[in-house]
């Protein structure tokens, strides 16, 4: 998995400061996009939306950008596109293109029980990755698409030569954060998102208070794939290279969903604590591989993937609710609380006797 | 004129089972009118054809002299024909005070860019709606559980947020599916009061199913007899109640209760 490398190598330098602060960039760039994914995914959820197929959406996203800011192929390589535009216009196709994954996909969600959706959206990541490896034109097949440009590049290097790009990294990656957040936020804490709770709880209450469920779903269906695809458009500049077997399950989807299960779904701030501890343990793991023994370390990719599906057994038993529990009010509009009105008589402190 | 709600030959089949089989009456404006007939007469499968949640399979229904028959339900809730359910349905992790701020409809806050681009415009609309919903609050006498999750409710108070959410668009006509199932009889009164004084109040129509006859005879007038997926007999309470075919059809529904 591509993920492991920088991090594997950052291991001897880790003893020092340098390189602890080295890890902890590329650590915190990694996880903005994982965090966009989760925020993502929590917005999907906050409709009752079960949706299993991340890594199809993040894939798509990441193949999107490529093929619009690459040159054309070289020599071996086949694949469409190669336009060699800006990668900020990779950017906006990668969200476009998730965006009509969604739209493409909310057809059947219609006709779909929740159950059933899940089952689809891992189905449709399976063909996608199959597609992406055995179609030959497509995307340069299991090789992947690789020597991606990174964002202003150029111009960054200029204000800060070399090895100091990857703060520029961080900072727009936390940038793209922030303003995913904000967007989910400011539309889950909202009349909009008590339609998406309504239909979450209770699809027919919501229909009963007068509410197109279908569209609702729709919308917070095509809002989660648009910023999905956006976040692997990041992340594909980020490692430079698109590759089928980047987008497992695992890490393109069970990995999402753990961080939204630990951190706690319907809560974006959760969510972003999650992404946090499960990034950090996911990461942080391969750099104790040399002081665990030795059937450990050498099983550490194996064991954390375990454990991934541990977390999530163990918070839906014992914190179903997560680190941070949904909150009762949805609209951030509505007053917290308001004084009782003033017909209620005052707690008597002396005890009375009920009738 | 013609009346508020018109049922023509309503009917909705499950496979071979003919829950409605051509029912037919009308309900006038501003009437509390009852719908009645022993268990599995197609009373409710009757409010959900009318309120959209299932399609007919044959005939046809009218409100306000408009053809609404298999309109999706949140066309007809926007039309001011709203509906309860039996077992209330709210949405126990939301406050008891949103659960009501959801029900208004054409909320400029639900279009998810303007929470984005206009959030002032929102946060006013929101204000007025949270007024709004306290003083509906206050009709039902709920107004303390404001800010209590729904989940908390007991049964009784589950049936005054129905209604509550009911009201809170100024509905013409208001489908109550047994208002009085489950509830103590202190409430009970309360529950009828209440309806008697919101048609007087507002204007609302009611058609309300209801097992507890006594209410029935006490509150509705006129009753529609249902047995079998068809009307019986329509009339005022004491009329229906000694018609002897609807005490046979009520006997035959209790016996096959009880097969």
């Amino acid at each position: 998995m591509p993920f492991d490398i920088p991090f594997n190598e950052l291991f001897l330098t880790l003893v020092t400061f340098d390189g602890a602060v080295n890890w902890t960039v590329g650590f915190l760039t990694t996880v903005s996009f994982f965090a966009i994914l989760a925020l993502a995914l929590n917005t999907q959820w906050a409709a009752g939306i079960l949706n299993f197929g991340v890594a199809a959406f993040f894939m798509t996203g990441a193949y999107a950008t490529a093929i619009f800011t690459l040159d054309p192929p070289q020599l071996l390589e086949s694949y469409v596109g190669g336009w060699g535009l800006p990668v900020i216009f990779g950017w906006l196709m990668a969200a476009i293109a998730g965006g009509i994954l969604a739209l493409l996909l909310s057809i059947p969600m219609l006709r779909l029980r929740d159950d059933f959706l899940a089952i689809t959206t891992i189905g449709v990541a399976a063909i996608l990755r199959s597609i992406a490896n055995s179609v030959d034109g497509l995307v340069n097949r299991a090789r992947g698409l690789n020597g991606l440009p990174r964002f202003l590049e150029g111009i960054a290097d200029e204000i800060t030569p070399g090895e100091d790009y990857r703060w520029f990294a961080l900072v727009v990656a936390l940038l793209f954060v922030a303003f995913v957040f904000w967007l989910v936020s400011r539309a889950g804490a909202s009349p909009w998102g008590r339609v998406l709770r309504a239909v979450r709880d209770n699809e027919d209450t919501a229909r009963a208070s007068g509410k197109n469920t279908v569209a609702f779903r729709i919308q917070a269906f095509v809002l989660g794939g648009v910023l999905m695809g956006l976040a692997g458009g990041l992340y594909a500049h980020e490692i430079k290279s698109v590759a089928p077997s980047g987008f497992s399950n695992v890490i393109g989807t069970f990995f999402v969903w753990t961080m939204l299960i630990v951190g706690g779904s319907g809560n974006h701030k959760g969510v972003l604590l999650g992404a946090l501890a499960v990034g950090f343990f996911w990461f942080g793991i391969p750099l104790f591989q040399e002081s665990f023994p030795d059937w450990l370390g050498s099983r550490v990719f194996q064991v954390r993937q375990l454990i991934i599906g541990a977390l999530i057994v163990i918070f839906l038993l014992w914190r179903p609710e997560g680190l941070l529990a949904e909150q009762a009010r949805v609209s951030r509009y509505v007053s917290r609380r308001r004084d009782p009105p003033p017909t209620t008589p005052p707690k008597d402190p002396t005890p009375t006797a009920t009738p | 004129m013609s009346a508020l709600l018109e049922v023509h030959d309503l009917a909705r089949y499950f496979g071979g089972l003919r829950a409605v089989d051509g029912a037919s009456f009308a309900i006038e404006q501003g009437v509390i009118a009852g719908l009645i007939g022993p268990n599995g007469a197609g009373k409710t499968t009757c409010f959900n054809c009318l309120s959209g949640f299932l399609r007919p399979s044959a005939g046809r229904v009218r409100f306000n002299g408009e053809d609404i028959t298999g309109m999706s339900p949140h066309r007809i809730f926007r039309r001011g024909l709203v509906r309860t359910f039996q077992i209330p349905q709210e949405l126990e992790t939301m406050t008891v005070l949103e659960n009501l701020m959801l029900a208004e409809s054409e909320q400029r806050g639900e279009q998810i860019w303007r929470n984005w681009l206009l959030p002032r415009q929102v946060a006013r609309e929101e204000r007025a709606l949270e007024d709004h919903a306290h003083e509906v609050l206050a009709l039902v006498a709920l107004e303390h559980m404001a800010y209590a999750q729904a989940g908390t409710l007991s049964g009784g108070q589950r049936k005054l947020l129905e209604l509550g959410r009911a009201l809170m668009t100024h509905p013409q006509m208001i489908l109550l599916d047994e208002p009085a199932a489950g509830v103590n009889p202190a409430l009970l009164v309360r529950i009828s009061e209440d309806i008697r004084r919101f048609r007087e109040e507002f204007g609302i129509t009611f058609l309300i199913i209801e097992h507890n006859l006594e209410l029935v005879r006490d509150l509705c007038h006129p009753v529609v007899v249902m047995a079998q997926g068809k009307v019986l007999d329509v009339g005022a309470a004491d009329d229906v109640l000694s018609n002897p075919e609807v005490e046979v059809a009520y006997l035959r529904g209790a016996a096959q209760h009880h097969d």
